[in-house]
Order: structure tokens, then sequence, then C-alpha cells
């Protein structure tokens, strides 16, 4: 169960448009994992629309967030509801002291993001600088939007391919995402 | 509970299009790393403006401002409020109130024509103002090109613009105070 979670405009809204696409492909992981996905826009789905959605929050083993500004800019604000956002259920999900077996974490950033300068003060959350991230390549790192040249168009899809690759090639087994809360993984050579 | 960060960021710019735009973009993303950088954001929108006593909140923000960063448009330099706003921006700084003047270059500008003649033409930063011909602590935020010259916000390019904010935000820290961990 892949549970995609973003908020649209333009620039994100290409990348969850090729990322559902190419998921919609298969029905199977690399692993043989029969392939299920979720979108979840908490801002733009109806009420009752968004609470069905987030029930599929505790079956989910992949969590995917495509993050831009106004994502975390509507995590932040939306923490003072009732209903935790999804970032912030994941990651208190995947921080807890019994995290689920299998739950990776991934990130597809649509714009560069400092994960250690964002933090959630009121939910306790001093930043994102986890080391569980999947698909984060530092704070310069950035999906490389399509222009109107071949050439973007192109670097766009070989990039977008290579993530998705990683979800499905991902094996169950993975040291940052087993390792117990608050021990560091021990995959250093 | 915790205290409100001292730290107040003021965003001035002058309603038009493009520097709306702009102002709206680069005040999200200082809100979303604000709480680990430890500083509010004050933004003149038009959330405020629905508000009765709007003009009393931006009087208190320019009052309790730290840094007061204004994003450059030749029609910045020409309206009256954003004079005063800067003005009340200089005057913390000269008061030795430490207020940080910030800016940001949205069009095409010279800034090193700042402090020049009065006469205006198009593509010049120009003052006739001598508080602002005074002033050496201005600092331009950017954004900068690889070749590290300042140059003007892509907003008209989308990608580009968000890289563009990302590095006034790394500038923008520089400029805070040191933070124990």
């Amino acid at each position: 169960m892949i549970y995609v979670s973003w908020r649209p405009d333009p620039l994100a809204s290409e990348v969850f448009g090729k990322l559902k696409a190419r998921l919609q492909l298969s029905d199977w992981d690399d692993h043989g994992r029969m392939l299920m996905v979720v979108a979840s826009d908490p801002g733009q789905q109806a009420g009752e629309e968004s609470a069905a959605i987030r029930k599929f929050r505790s079956e989910a083993t992949d969590f995917v967030a495509i993050f831009t500004t106004d994502y975390l800019l509507h995590a932040k604000t939306a923490s003072d509801t009732d209903e935790a956002p999804d970032l912030l259920y994941f990651i208190d999900t995947k921080a807890s002291a019994q995290p689920p077996d299998k739950l990776t974490m991934w990130i597809f950033p649509v714009e560069a993001i400092a994960l250690h300068r964002v933090s959630f003060r009121k939910a306790n959350i001093a930043h994102l600088d986890f080391d569980w991230w999947h698909g984060w390549g530092g704070e310069n790192d950035r999906i490389p939007l399509p222009s109107d040249t071949a050439r973007s168009i192109q670097e766009f899809n070989d990039d977008m391919g290579r993530r998705i690759d990683q979800i499905l090639k991902h094996p169950d087994l993975c040291t940052p995402c087993t390792h117990p809360a608050g021990d560091s993984p021990d995959d250093t050579p | 509970m915790r205290a409100e960060p001292a730290e107040l960021v003021f965003i001035s710019y002058k309603h038009i299009e493009h520097s709306t735009r702009v102002a709206r973009r680069l005040r999200n993303a200082l809100e979303v790393v604000s709480d680990a950088l430890g500083f509010r954001v004050f933004l003149d929108d038009e959330d405020l403006r629905a508000s009765d006593n709007w003009q009393d909140e931006v009087n208190a923000a320019l009052n309790g401002m730290t840094h007061f960063i204004a994003l450059l448009t030749d029609d910045f330099w020409l309206s009256p409020e954003c004079r005063r706003e800067l003005n009340a921006a200089i005057n913390r700084y000269e008061d030795g109130k430490k207020t940080r003047l910030l800016f940001v270059l949205i069009d095409d500008m010279r800034p090193d024509l700042l402090s020049l003649n009065p006469d205006r033409r198009a593509g010049r930063l120009v003052s006739d103002d001598p508080k602002v011909q005074r002033i050496g602590d201005i600092h331009f935020l950017g954004p900068y090109n690889s070749a590290k010259q300042l140059v003007r916000l892509q907003w008209e390019n989308e990608a580009v613009l968000r890289d563009q904010i990302k590095q006034l935000i790394d500038h923008f820290e520089r400029t805070l105070p040191a933070r124990g961990h």
C-alpha cells in the first residue's frame, strides 16, 4: 500500500501525475508484492472523502510525501486541528517506540528543502532531518522539472523513473527502515 | 507554553501582481522554517486588510520588527506607503534597535545606483532621500546568479523562482542571531 500525500500546484502536479501513472502501470512491485496506491490531498478533498482516505494510513507500507513549501506549510497550519495531517501522522508513527514492521518513508522533493530547518513546534518535532527518509539527496536535491525542451522532459522522466524504481525495488529488510527508534542504523562501511 | 520568538520579520512590498505573488511565496517559505530558526513573519496581505485595525497591526509590526525585507520594484520606490515602511525601518536602524535592512530585487534595477541623483529612469533604483543615501548597511539577500552577481527574481518562471527563494532563505538565516543548541 503506497500512500501518496501532496498539495496540488502546477509543479507538484507534474510529479504526482508521473508518479501515479508509473505506479499504475504495475500491479506488482519487483518483489512480487501487490501494489495499491492511495492519493491524499486533505486540502482539496471533501471532508468525507478525506476521512475515507485517511483510513488507509494504518495499512500503508510506503508513505510518499511530495514536498513543496505549500505542503509543509499546510502540515504546519493543519496541525492545529483535531486531525493530524498526513506528514505528522506518519512521522509520529515512524518515530514511535514501536513503529510498524514495514513502513518506508519517501520524499519526492519538488522544491529543494533543508530538512534541518523544518520543525513543527506544536507537534514537538524539532526537525525533519530523520535518517529513515528515502529518496532525499540533501538540501539542494530536487526533481528536475520539465520545461518545453525535449531535453528537460527527458531529464524529468529519467529522474522520476529512477526515484520510482527505488520504491519498486525497495527490500523488506532495509537498515534505515528497520532499526529501532532512536538507534542509529549500523550500515556504515 | 513557549514564548513567542523575539525576532520579527516585516516583509514590505508594493501590492501589485508580481510582487504580491513573490511576497506570499517568501512569507510561506519563511513560515516553514520559522519554528526551527526562531522568528515570526509579518506580511500586510489581503487577510489582514479585511480586518478593521489592519493599519494598527502594520504599525505595531513596524515598531517591533528586527528584520525588514523590502521587495524592490520601481513601484515600491514610488509608493508613499512602501517608503513610509522603509523610513520606519531606517529610523529603527538609526536609533540603534539593530533592525536589519534586507533587500530583494524583484525588478531589473540597478542597486548600485541607489544613492544617485533623483532623476528616475526605468531600470534604475534612485532616491533623493538623504537617509537612504547615507545607509551603508543595506544587505541584499539576493537572488544571486552562479557568478555571485545580483540578479532579479525570475518570478515568471515557477521552478527557478522556488530555487531562488530557497537561496533567499539560506542568506536570511545568516542574518539571524546565533542560536544555542
